[in-house]
């Protein structure tokens, strides 16, 4: 198969001093192109360190193996790394991180700005990009006047302009009321079958019920949630009740 | 594909100049300190150069030209013993005796009555050996100067100082005909100002060859023919003033047969000495002032790059955030490069504008004199630039090549 994430045996190690923290251990996975995968698990478990290092934001131990879309990680350099996230990751992360004092449309367009691409094109994307999300009419406001579902549709605008391969989402729906949650969750899922691969990181049994498939991250440690009882026995009933109804339904 | 490299490389300089226009805007208070901590060191370069530019001026205008290197040679009039002013034969024996000398002009005044068909009234009366330029410094602004034949002879022609021309021939002095003690003598030439206080005096005199003066013009006190009121020994480069001195002394007194133990028959001047001590002044002025001003400046760019420092790390998050939506290391060091920049050009210009009305008001108050052209503010631009440059490059390399998750997550 076509992965468009592989890693194995990936570790990240953080030192403070003599003291030493297991963020990830011994992690495998392969992720397919337009998929949608959700990575649960406790606070502290390791989802962000682990999106941190699809996204390459991060540098994996060097003991490590990861292929983003065919491309060694533990080789690139920070270069290749900025110029690998430029081409293929788009982020969405839990607080938005819009830049306050640049317009919703300005947020949306600058990963174009950063790849050459003339003003009124990239304007003319970015507007289309608000349109699809529903916030063409909020597109010259400053994002400070939005709303929090309002900003994460603008903040996965601004991920998705660049037509990226992978789109990490950290935890987007945790600061959102349902109803909000639910249309964000709608729009991840458009986008996955669009041919985006999107993993998720998230405590949200609303996002887990729409997922292709879900890891369980239990101390550093990664697992393929097959049944209900992994999640159960970390605590997670909600998930869980979610993940086996689904998997009644014949969903997964 | 020329052209779409072109127009590649234009969005990229015009999104890079706008994003830091941007950054620099968005923060008006933190970007009012990075530009005024720069502007103060700025200023404080720009106002020691204009006021030692300005004090190197005047002390130029102070004493001027051949004064710089010569002696004056006059009659001592405060010894006992006379024995008149220097004379033209004593010109070959200084020649002779005097070691590096370039030439020597012996002058001759008298103060005359002047009449012209407008007005009449006492002019100073200049008569010259040798070339008056060496001296006065002064070229000849309408007509022509005396030829080499006429500076020997007893010609009645005359040049007039711009004072004189305009005071006895408001319509024009030159071929007209003006008398001085009843001998009536050509006007062959206007000199052009002065450019020296040591010879503004001849802005509102008559110059005429020795002969003829000596000839037609007495001074108060009888003078021979071919006496001098003065003789300026001018002495070349690697002559040493005080040995010309000495052996003019010599020689004049041999001449005179004046022993050593008898007072010195002449007075021996040195009229550059004034410019000589102005110019220690100056050279002192110029290292105190530039000492201040280098403190000034490292003070100022320590505090520039502090704010610009902290500005940077300020924004650590938002450049975290640039990166991990696509940009490049490189395009952010290009914006920050870029900011910093362009602070510094702001704080260059603004520095240098403010240094430059420092300049002029203290010049005001304490009436000295000020240069001020566009070559000052280019330094303080330059300055400016060259601040942001070295200032703005590290912190933003720093934070671009930083793990954006490490920035994130903090």
């Amino acid at each position: 198969m076509n992965w468009v994430i592989h890693a194995t045996n990936l570790n990240r190690t953080f030192r403070h001093g003599h003291e030493q923290t297991t963020a990830l251990c011994d992690v495998a996975l392969s992720i397919p192109p337009a998929s949608m995968t959700v990575f649960v698990g406790a606070s502290g478990s390791g989802k962000s360190t682990l999106l941190a290092l699809i996204g390459l934001l991060d540098r994996p131990d060097t003991t490590s193996q990861l292929r983003i879309a065919g491309r060694c990680a533990l080789t690139m350099s920070s270069h290749d790394m900025a110029e690998a996230r430029s081409e293929l990751i788009g982020f969405l992360f839990q607080d938005a991180k819009l830049i306050e004092r640049m317009s919703v449309v300005e947020n949306v367009a600058l990963p174009l700005a950063y790849r050459g691409i003339d003003r009124k094109t990239r304007e003319r994307r970015a507007l289309a990009w608000l349109e699809r999300v529903g916030l063409a009419s909020r597109a010259r406001l400053s994002p400070c006047k939005l709303s929090g579902g309002e900003r994460q549709r603008a903040a996965l605008a601004r991920a998705m302009i660049a037509e990226p391969k992978i789109l990490i989402c950290d935890e987007p729906t945790a600061a959102l009321d349902e109803g909000r949650a639910s249309e964000l969750n709608g729009l991840l899922r458009d986008v996955a079958s669009g041919g985006t691969a999107v993993l998720i990181a998230t405590h949200d049994p609303a996002v887990i019920e729409r997922a292709d498939q879900a890891y369980l991250l239990d101390r550093g440690r990664l697992a393929q949630v097959q049944g209900g009882d992994a999640l159960r026995d970390c605590g997670l009933r909600n998930m869980a009740a979610v993940w086996s109804h689904r998997q009644s339904a014949g969903g997964v | 594909m020329t052209r779409l490299r072109f127009s590649t490389a234009w969005v990229r300089l015009s999104d890079t100049l706008r994003f830091a226009l941007w950054g620099l805007l968005s923060r008006p208070v933190r970007s009012a300190t990075v530009v005024g901590s720069l502007a103060a060191g700025v200023a404080a370069v720009v106002l020691a150069v204009g006021i030692i530019r300005g004090y190197g001026a005047a002390a130029e205008r102070a004493a001027y030209g051949v004064y710089a290197r010569s002696l004056v040679i006059r009659e001592n009039v405060y010894s006992l013993d006379r024995y008149g002013p220097p004379i033209l034969s004593d010109i070959p024996r200084l020649q002779d005796a005097v070691e590096f000398v370039d030439t020597i002009l012996a002058w001759r005044m008298a103060r005359v009555a002047a009449r012209s068909d407008e007005l009449s009234g006492e002019v100073d009366v200049f008569g010259v050996y040798g070339d008056h330029r060496i001296e006065t410094g002064m070229e000849v602004a309408e007509g022509r100067d005396l030829s080499y034949e006429e500076a020997g002879s007893a010609n009645r022609v005359c040049l007039l100082g711009e004072e004189a021309a305009e005071r006895f021939f408001p319509g024009g002095a030159l071929g007209e005909s003006l008398s001085l003690g009843g001998i009536s003598c050509e006007v062959i030439g206007v000199l052009e100002p002065s450019q020296a206080r040591t010879s503004d005096r001849f802005d509102r005199a008559v110059i005429a060859p020795f002969t003829a003066a000596a000839r037609y013009f007495q001074p108060t006190e009888y003078m021979a023919p071919d006496e001098a009121s003065w003789m300026t020994v001018v002495i070349g480069p690697g002559g040493d003033l005080h040995d010309a001195r000495v052996a003019a002394d010599r020689t004049l007194r041999r001449a005179r047969g004046v022993p050593m133990s008898r007072p010195t028959p002449y007075s021996y001047d040195d009229p550059g000495a004034p410019r000589r001590a102005v110019e220690r002044e100056r050279a002192l002025l110029g290292a105190l002032l530039s000492a201040i001003a280098a403190v000034s400046m490292l003070a100022a760019l320590i505090g520039y790059s502090g704010v610009l420092m902290s500005s940077i790390n300020e924004r650590s998050r938002e450049i975290a955030t640039r990166m991990a939506i696509g940009a490049r290391t490189r395009q952010i060091v290009r914006q920050f490069f870029a900011e910093s920049l362009l602070s510094g050009l702001a704080g260059g210009g603004l520095g240098g504008l403010v240094g430059i009305g420092l300049c002029i008001t203290l010049a005001r108050i304490w009436d000295w004199e000020v240069v001020i052209d566009g070559q000052i503010f280019l330094i303080a631009l330059a300055l400016g630039l060259g601040s942001g440059a070295v200032c703005g490059l590290a912190p933003a390399w720093r934070v671009s090549t930083a793990m954006p998750w490490h920035v994130l997550r903090q």
